[in-house]
C-alpha cells in the first residue's frame, strides 16, 4: 500500500511538470502578444519593449519556465529587474516558496489570488457535492427499489430534465427570481465560513442548487442502474432468505456493492469542481478558481494561467489517486499491490 | 486618440482588445430618450453603490487610460490641473475648467510653453499640501515605460525632451534617473507655478492635462507596480481599506478635502461602494429590477444586448441613451493594387451601404450613420454630407469603377474584427459592394489579434480595406486627425501605426501643421473638421460608417446622474446624490 501511494505520487509529480511545460509552450506559440494588452494607443516598438520587460516576457520561454520552477521551490522576487531592485527595494514584491508567480495584470502574487479564490471554490464544491450525492444517490436508490412504478418514472424524468438544462440557464433563473426579483435569498456574494456560517450558507445555496441540479441527475441514473443490477444478484436473495432486515439488505449488501463505480465518478467530479466551476462562479459572481481562470485567459496572463493549470490538474490527479486508494476500503475484492 | 476597446463592445463579450484605451469623449447633442437622472433637490449623505462588470486595470493615475477610470478617479480622488465640468443633461457640451490649477493654463511661445498655477489649500489625505513638485513627479512617471505601463504616452510625445535614435526618450523615468536633468528642464516648478515646455505647439495641451496621467503623485508614496491600486487621495473621497481587483472597494469622505478649493465636485454621498465582482448581465438584471439597495445604484457598464429590450419598459426614467465616443470606419489600403486608384476608393465609398450597418448593429435606436471621422460630440464635427445617402449608390459607384479603368468584377479583400454583429454588418456591406461591381472577399480576424494584424507590415499585401474604430481622448480633432492620418507620425518600417491604409499626403500633412498652430480654439477645431471632410471626400482615405450609442441605467433613488459625453462619456459622479 505504502509503495503503491509513493509510486502514484511520483507519477503525479512528473505529470504536473509535463502539463505546466506544455502550457508554457502553448502560450508562447500563440500569435497573441501579451505586451500589446498593456500598450495603449500610439504604441511604439520602444514602449512595447519596455512593457514586455515589465510583464517579464522579455526573456526566452525556457528561462521563464526555469524561473517558475525555481519559484516553486525557493521563491522569487518581482519584478525581475536588477536595476530597480538596487535602487528601489521597496518596489520589489517578495514571493516566498512555493511561489506560483506574480500576475502582471492583477499586480499581485498568484499565491495571494489563489488563497482568496480557493475557499470560494471549495465552499461551492463541497456544498454542491453533499447536496448532489444526497439527492443523486438517494433518488437512485428510491428509483431502483420502485423500478417501473411512478416514483421511478418521476425521479428518472426529473433527472433527465436536470441533465438537459444547461448550468448557466438554471443559474440565471435561480439568480433572477428567488434572489433579484423576489428577494427570498441574498444576491450571492461570498461570505467566509468562519466569519458568519449562516450567511455563508445562505449566499451559497443558489450556486449549490445549480450545480447539484446538474450533477445529481447523472448520479440518479448511475445509482439506479447499479442498484437494480446488484439487487438482482444471488447474494441479495441469499441474504433475504437468511432473514436479514430489509434496510440492512439494501444498505449493507446492495448499496455498498453499487458504490464502487459511483465513488469513481464522484471523486473525479469533485476533483474537477475543486478546480473551479467556471459557469456557476461566473453567473453568481463568485470569484473562485474558475472565475480566475477565465479572467486570466482573457487577459493573456501567463503566470496565472500556468499556476491554475497546475492547481486544477493537481486536484484531478490527486482525486483520481484518492479514488483508487478508496477502492481498497470499499471493495474488499480490490487489493492494492505494492 | 484611441482605439475602441472590445470590452465596450457588447456584441463580442470578449474581455480585452489589444488597445487598453476606452476613454475619451463622445456623446451627441442628438441623444435620445435621456433623462439626466431623477429630478429632485440633491441632499448630502447616504450611500451610492457602483455596480460594475468590468475589472479595473489600474488606479495609478499615470496608468489609467480607460474613460471610466479617468472620470471616476478624477471625481473621487485624483484632482487634475484642468478638467471638464459637469453638465446639466445628457449630451450637453462640457466646458474646460480649472481643477487643481487656478485657471485653465496660459500658453506662450505659440503654444510651446504652458504654465499652470497650483491652487492653495489642496491637500493629500494625510494633510500634506499638494505641491507643484508632486505634479512634476507624477508626469515624470510616464517615462518609466518598463514599470508604469498602460497609460497614455502624451507626456513622452509632447514634452521637449530629446529622443534617442531608436525613438525612445532620453529620460528613462524617475526610477532610473537617466536623463533626469532633461526632464527637469522641460517641466519646471517655481513656487506653485508649473511650466511645461513642449517640443511642438500644442494649443490644446490644457485639455490633454485633464487626463490623470498628468496628475500629481507623491514621491514618498511611489511603490512602482505595487502602487497600481494604492489609492492616495487629494479629492473628496478616499479608499477605506484596500482596493481588491475583481471585488472593488469602499470610498469614504476625505476630511482633508476642502470644498472651497473645488467648484466641480458636490460630493453628496457620504459613502460610495464599488462592486466590480459582477457580470454585466447580472448587474443590469438588478438595476432593472430596482429592488432594495440597488435603488441607490449606478453603473458605468453599458447595457448588454440581452438587457436592451427591458431598458425602455423596465427602467423608464432611469436610463440614458447617448452616443459612444467612437466612430467606426473603413480604411482603403493605398498600397493595394485596386485602392491605390483614387476612383476605385471613391467607388468603394459610393457603394458603402450604411443603412445595412445600422440594421445589422441593432437599428436606428442604437446606431447612427455618419460620413465624418470626428464624433458628433466634438466641436470639430464637420457633419460631412453623405456622398450617396445612407444606402449608397451602386450605379454611381459602377461609373466610378469604370472611370478607374477597372473591369468588373473587381476582386477585393476586406478585413474586419470578427464578432456576430460585424459578421452581419459586413455581409450587408458586401452585398452593396458586389452590386456595384466589386467581388468582395470578407476576412474576419479575431478581436485579440485584430489591430496588431492591421499594424503588421505584411497586412498591406493581404487586404484591400479594413474596418476600424476610434474615439478622441479629449474633445478636439487633434486627437483624431493626426493620430489616424498623419503619415509622418504613423508610417515607419515597422508598419503603418494607426494610419492603417498608408495614406500619405504632403499637402494634408501641411494642413495638420497649420491646424496645430492655430491659437484660436474655435478656429482650430474648424480646421480639424475641414481636414476630416478633405480626407473623406477628396482623398477617400477614410470611409466613415457609423456612430453607435451606449445605454446606461441607474437606480430610482439616484439623482443627478447625467452622462458627461464631453468628459469620457459615462455617468459623471460630480453631482450624483442618493435620496435617503
Amino acid at each position: 500500500m505504502f509503495y503503491y501511494v509513493l509510486r502514484r505520487l511520483a507519477t503525479v509529480v512528473v505529470m504536473l511538470f509535463l502539463i505546466t511545460a506544455t502550457t508554457f509552450a502553448l502560450f508562447f506559440a500563440s500569435p497573441i502578444d501579451p505586451a500589446r494588452y498593456t500598450c495603449g494607443k500610439n504604441c511604439t516598438p520602444i514602449i512595447l519593449e519596455g512593457n514586455r520587460k515589465a510583464l517579464g516576457y522579455d526573456q526566452p520561454a525556457i528561462v521563464q519556465y526555469g524561473k517558475f520552477i525555481q519559484g516553486l521551490f525557493v521563491g522569487r522576487e518581482f519584478p525581475d529587474n536588477a536595476e530597480l531592485r538596487a535602487q528601489y527595494p521597496e518596489q520589489i514584491v517578495e514571493c516566498p516558496a512555493p511561489c506560483l508567480g506574480y500576475s502582471p495584470s492583477q499586480h499581485r502574487t498568484i499565491n495571494e489570488m489563489v488563497s482568496e479564490a480557493w475557499p470560494i471554490s471549495l465552499s461551492i464544491a463541497i456544498g454542491a457535492f453533499i447536496l448532489w450525492m444526497l439527492i443523486g444517490v438517494g433518488g437512485g436508490v428510491v428509483a431502483a427499489l420502485n423500478k417501473g412504478r411512478w416514483q421511478d418514472r418521476g425521479i428518472v424524468g426529473a433527472a433527465l430534465i436536470g441533465f438537459s438544462l444547461p448550468t448557466f440557464f438554471v443559474g440565471l433563473v435561480l439568480l433572477t427570481f428567488p434572489a433579484i426579483k423576489w428577494g427570498w435569498l441574498p444576491i450571492p456574494s461570498y461570505v467566509p465560513f468562519f466569519e458568519d456560517p449562516v450567511n455563508w450558507a445562505l449566499n451559497l445555496v443558489l450556486p449549490w442548487i445549480t450545480l447539484a441540479f446538474f450533477f445529481a441527475a447523472s448520479y440518479v441514473r448511475l445509482t439506479r442502474a447499479y442498484m437494480i443490477e446488484t439487487m438482482s444478484e444471488d447474494y441479495i436473495r441469499t441474504a433475504r432468505a437468511k432473514g436479514v432486515g430489509k434496510w440492512q439488505v439494501i444498505v449493507r449488501h446492495g448499496l455498498r456493492a453499487s458504490l464502487t463505480p459511483i465513488v469513481t465518478a464522484a471523486g473525479l467530479d469533485l476533483g474537477t469542481l475543486l478546480g473551479g466551476a467556471i459557469i456557476t462562479e461566473s453567473v453568481f459572481s463568485m470569484h473562485g478558481l474558475g472565475y480566475l481562470a477565465v479572467h486570466s485567459v482573457t487577459n493573456m496572463d501567463l503566470p496565472t494561467i500556468v499556476a491554475l493549470v497546475l492547481i486544477v490538474s493537481a486536484f484531478i490527479v490527486l482525486a483520481n489517486m484518492v479514488v483508487d486508494i478508496a477502492y481498497g476500503f470499499i471493495d474488499p475484492r480490490v487489493k492494492l499491490a505494492g | 486618440m484611441k482605439r475602441t476597446k472590445v470590452v465596450a463592445s457588447v456584441a463580442t463579450g470578449l474581455a480585452l482588445a489589444l488597445a487598453v484605451s476606452a476613454c475619451g469623449t463622445g456623446g451627441t447633442p442628438s441623444a435620445t430618450g435621456t433623462t439626466g437622472g431623477n429630478a429632485g433637490t440633491p441632499t448630502a449623505g447616504g450611500t451610492l453603490s457602483i455596480l460594475s462588470g468590468t475589472a479595473t486595470e489600474h488606479w495609478d493615475p499615470q496608468r489609467v487610460y480607460v474613460g471610466v477610470n479617468i472620470e471616476s478617479g478624477n471625481r473621487l480622488f485624483t484632482r487634475t490641473l484642468t478638467t471638464f465640468g459637469p453638465v446639466a443633461k445628457d449630451g450637453d457640451q462640457a466646458t474646460l475648467v480649472a481643477d487643481a490649477a487656478t485657471d485653465v493654463g496660459t500658453a506662450s511661445d505659440g503654444g510651446k510653453t504652458w504654465k499652470f498655477t497650483i491652487k492653495d489649500g489642496i491637500k493629500w489625505e494625510d494633510g500634506k499640501t499638494v505641491t507643484c513638485e508632486d505634479f512634476a513627479y507624477g508626469v515624470s512617471r510616464t517615462f518609466a515605460v518598463d514599470v508604469i505601463t498602460g497609460g497614455p504616452n502624451y507626456a513622452i510625445a509632447f514634452l521637449d525632451i530629446p529622443k534617442n535614435s531608436d525613438g525612445s526618450s532620453k529620460f528613462a523615468g524617475p526610477y532610473k534617473k537617466t536623463g533626469q536633468d532633461l526632464f527637469d528642464k522641460a517641466v519646471t516648478c517655481s513656487g506653485s507655478e508649473l511650466t511645461f515646455k513642449l517640443s511642438q505647439p500644442v494649443n490644446d495641451f490644457n485639455m490633454a492635462v485633464t487626463m490623470t496621467a498628468f496628475a500629481a503623485f507623491r514621491k514618498d508614496k511611489d511603490q512602482g507596480d505595487k502602487s497600481n491600486f494604492a489609492i492616495f487621495s487629494n479629492g473628496p473621497y478616499k479608499i477605506d481599506g484596500n482596493w481588491t481587483t475583481n471585488k472593488g472597494g469602499t470610498f469614504v469622505r476625505n476630511d482633508q478635502w476642502d470644498p472651497a478649493t473645488d467648484t466641480i465636485r458636490k460630493a453628496y454621498p457620504d459613502k460610495i461602494t464599488w462592486d466590480e465582482s459582477l457580470t454585466q448581465e447580472t448587474l443590469y438584471e438588478r438595476l432593472i429590477a430596482n429592488q432594495g439597495a440597488d435603488q441607490n445604484a449606478i453603473t458605468f457598464d453599458q447595457a448588454p444586448v440581452t438587457a436592451l429590450a427591458n431598458v425602455a419598459g423596465g427602467a423608464e426614467g432611469r436610463n440614458s441613451i447617448v452616443a459612444s465616443p467612437y466612430t467606426r470606419y473603413l480604411v482603403p489600403n493605398f498600397k493595394s493594387k485596386v485602392f491605390s486608384n483614387d476612383k476605385a476608393r471613391e467607388a468603394l465609398a459610393l457603394a458603402a451601404d450604411r443603412s445595412a450597418y445600422v440594421t445589422a448593429a441593432g437599428g436606428a435606436q442604437v446606431v447612427q450613420a455618419t460620413n465624418s471621422l470626428i464624433n458628433p460630440a466634438l466641436q470639430a464635427f464637420p457633419n460631412t454630407p453623405m456622398l450617396a445617402g445612407d444606402k449608397g449608390d451602386p450605379t454611381k459607384a459602377k461609373e466610378a469603377l469604370q472611370a478607374a479603368g477597372l473591369t468588373a468584377p473587381v476582386k477585393i479583400t476586406v478585413a474586419y474584427r470578427k464578432n456576430d454583429t460585424l459578421d452581419k454588418v459586413f455581409s450587408g456591406l458586401k452585398t452593396a459592394w458586389d452590386a456595384a461591381g466589386f467581388d468582395t472577399t470578407l476576412v474576419g480576424i479575431p478581436a485579440e489579434q485584430y489591430y496588431s494584424t492591421l499594424q503588421s507590415p505584411d497586412a498591406a499585401n493581404k487586404y484591400d480595406a479594413y474596418w476600424a474604430g476610434w474615439g478622441a481622448d479629449w474633445p478636439s480633432g487633434s486627437t483624431v486627425i493626426p493620430a489616424l492620418l498623419d503619415s509622418r507620425v504613423n508610417i515607419s518600417a515597422g508598419g503603418p501605426g494607426q494610419d492603417y491604409g498608408y495614406f500619405s499626403s504632403d499637402e494634408f500633412n501641411a494642413g495638420i501643421d497649420k491646424a496645430y498652430a492655430i491659437a484660436d480654439q474655435a478656429e482650430r477645431e474648424k480646421a480639424w473638421g475641414a481636414l476630416d471632410t478633405e480626407a473623406v471626400t477628396k482623398y477617400f482615405a477614410i470611409i466613415p460608417l457609423i456612430n453607435d450609442k451606449y445605454v446606461f441605467v441607474h437606480g430610482s433613488n439616484v439623482q443627478g446622474a447625467v452622462v458627461n459625453t464631453t468628459f469620457t462619456g459615462y455617468y459623471d459622479l460630480a453631482n450624483v446624490s442618493v435620496k435617503h
